[in-house]
């Protein structure tokens, strides 16, 4: 039985003097979702047309559990993948955009009925795609995605466009895609999107690797051991915790980030020195800030090199 | 393959703009060939070598001149549509097999015009053949009356429709090569009639007219009308004619076919 990993290896690929992707390998596993986040023009949808055999990488290889994309027999019934939702015919009802691409692969009619209903289009199925909305749009992708039930889904930034309730919707969606134990690749610019959904990140800058690792130790080393200090009195607590050793930064008109002290210390010195305080808290990072630190620290990484552009963010 | 034509063909039944082209094929063909009959009237000269009726059959046929608009129009699109909006990567992920894709095009395009050509030429033949009935073309003394059971006639009617289907493989070519629609059909059209407007414009000697005529897509395809081979729209036999245009036709798909493996989807 084949073992539904997508593997990426060496993965380098340029437009002209552009380089796209550099060098990139990593691996998705069956049953969790994997968010691929960076910034926009990191490289992640060329990473996904390469993974779809839609661009030939230079160097490299890009498989689909274990064979590139092009040798796949009936692609549909192994992989669904939206790419652009935007890719509809504006003249082509909803129910004939899915219908023709099921017949590519010997799917049944029955079967487009069945993602209608899945996605919530049921209604919309004899309209013409060009009436639809973005996040109709993003739904029939997501509806082609799933055509032949495939074990891997390559999903690129499927939240674009979705309301909030669409929003909670493809999360549940993703989640239950993943618990079946199918292999699910989410790309993203927004990490924060990723936040409740996804067990594990890739995360790419200027087409490199940038982290490979699961959500949980993703925060875990983003949050550090800083603790949020609250207080109306700012300067007596800089003094006070400066001298027993803390590091102090400014977090907002009446917050402090202290690194260096635990929180249990910190609350002795600043009741030592009568500093009034409403609040103290270990730091929690979220997602978008363990975000910011890496592609930070990618910025300064090439501000040696020759190329100091900072990432689009 | 089988799966790729069911998936073409469903691709251009669900567009209801391709399935009115595909009509306006036949109807142009049909109506324009009554229309061109109602325009022409017996010679009055005494049957003779100095009074030849017109050639009434290329005539009744002439509508291929607004009708291979339509035929190209559908050809052009069914590739076109693929680039805007950017179509061809859910066909291509559906079936990464470039040439499995462009076969499958080529083969539904050609049989959706060679279909609605047939219908078409019938119909120029048949409506033709009774318009000059009232126009008093009786056909007595070769008076220039459309028999559909004449071999010659025959010919320029099957010819007919083979060109239309050429003209579709031209312009599928014309479309995986420019992928924009405008474009493609503009340039398949300036190549059909550039040619033949320029024989008509600008004065030249009969060896260069008849050498355009001979290499010109349009001019050279649309001989096979002609009853008396190399007596129509070039100095060509009905088959070497059209086997000018299936070479500009086999050739622009065959560029079409390279630039489509060269290209990333």
């Amino acid at each position: 039985m084949t073992e539904w990993t997508i593997a990426v290896s060496g993965l380098s690929k340029r437009y002209g003097g552009t380089v796209a992707v550099d060098a990139l390998s990593f691996t998705v596993r069956p049953g969790s979702v994997t968010g691929f986040v960076g910034p926009n023009g990191a490289g992640k949808s060329t990473t996904l047309r390469m993974l779809l055999g839609l661009d030939a990488p230079d160097s490299g290889s890009a498989l689909i559990g274990g064979r590139p994309y092009r040798a796949l027999h009936d692609p549909l019934r192994a992989v669904g993948a939206l790419l652009d939702a935007e890719a509809v015919h504006p003249g082509r009802r909803a129910r004939a955009h899915l219908l023709w691409q099921a017949r590519y692969n010997g799917l049944p009619a029955r079967r487009v009925d069945e993602v209608l209903e899945l996605v919530g289009l049921e209604p919309a199925a004899r309209k013409r795609a060009g009436g639809f909305s973005l996040g109709m749009r993003q739904r029939l992708g997501i509806a082609g995605a799933l055509l032949g039930d495939p074990r891997v889904l390559i999903l690129d930034e499927p939240v674009n466009g979705l309301d909030p309730e669409g929003i909670r919707w493809i999360r549940g969606l993703l989640r239950s895609l993943a618990a079946e134990g199918r292999t699910v690749l989410v790309s993203s610019h927004l990490m924060s999107e990723l936040q409740d959904t996804a067990d594990h990140v890739i995360v790419i800058g200027r087409g490199r690797l940038l982290a490979d690792r699961a959500v949980a130790e993703l925060l875990a080393a983003a949050s550090g051991d800083r603790v949020v200090l609250h207080t109306s009195h700012r300067a007596e607590a800089m003094t006070v915790l400066a001298a027993a050793g803390g590091t102090v930064s400014v977090l907002g008109a009446d917050a402090l980030t202290v690194s260096g002290l635990p929180v249990e210390r910190v609350a002795a010195e600043l009741s030592g020195g009568a500093v009034p305080f409403s609040a103290l808290a270990p730091h929690r990072a979220s997602l978008e800030e363990a975000y910011l630190d890496l592609t930070r620290d990618a910025a300064e990484f090439r501000a040696h090199g020759r190329d100091t552009e900072e990432p689009r963010v | 393959m089988r799966r790729a034509l069911h998936a073409e063909w469903t691709k251009l039944v669900t567009v209801p703009a391709q399935l009115w082209t595909l009509v306006a094929v036949a109807a142009v063909l049909a109506g324009g060939g009554a229309l061109v009959a109602a325009t022409q009237r017996p010679p009055v000269c005494p049957p003779g070598p100095g009074c030849a009726p017109p050639d009434t059959t290329a005539l009744v046929l002439s509508g291929v001149y607004a009708a291979q608009l339509a035929a190209l129009a559908v050809a052009v699109t069914l590739v076109a549509a693929e680039y805007h909006p950017r179509l061809i990567v859910l066909t291509l992920a559906a079936q990464p097999g470039r040439g499995v894709v462009l076969a499958a095009k080529a083969v539904v395009a050609t049989g959706a015009v060679l279909g609605t050509a047939l219908v078409g030429v019938a119909g120029a033949l048949t409506a033709g053949r009774a318009v000059l009935l009232t126009r008093g073309f009786t056909g007595r003394g070769g008076r220039g009356l459309v028999t559909p059971s004449d071999p010659a006639v025959l010919r320029a009617g099957a010819g007919t429709v083979l060109y239309l289907v050429l003209v579709a493989v031209l312009a599928l070519g014309a479309g995986w090569i420019l992928r924009q629609q405008a474009a493609a059909a503009g340039s398949v059209a300036a190549l059909l009639y550039g040619p033949f407007l320029v024989t008509r414009i600008v004065p030249m000697p009969d060896r260069v007219l008849h050498a355009v005529q001979d290499a010109s897509p349009m001019p050279a395809g649309l001989a096979v009308q002609s009853l008396v081979p190399g007596a129509g729209t070039a100095p060509l036999g009905p088959w070497a004619g059209l086997a000018v245009l299936a070479g500009w036709a086999v050739a622009a798909l065959a560029a079409g076919w390279l630039l489509l493996l060269r290209r990333d989807g």
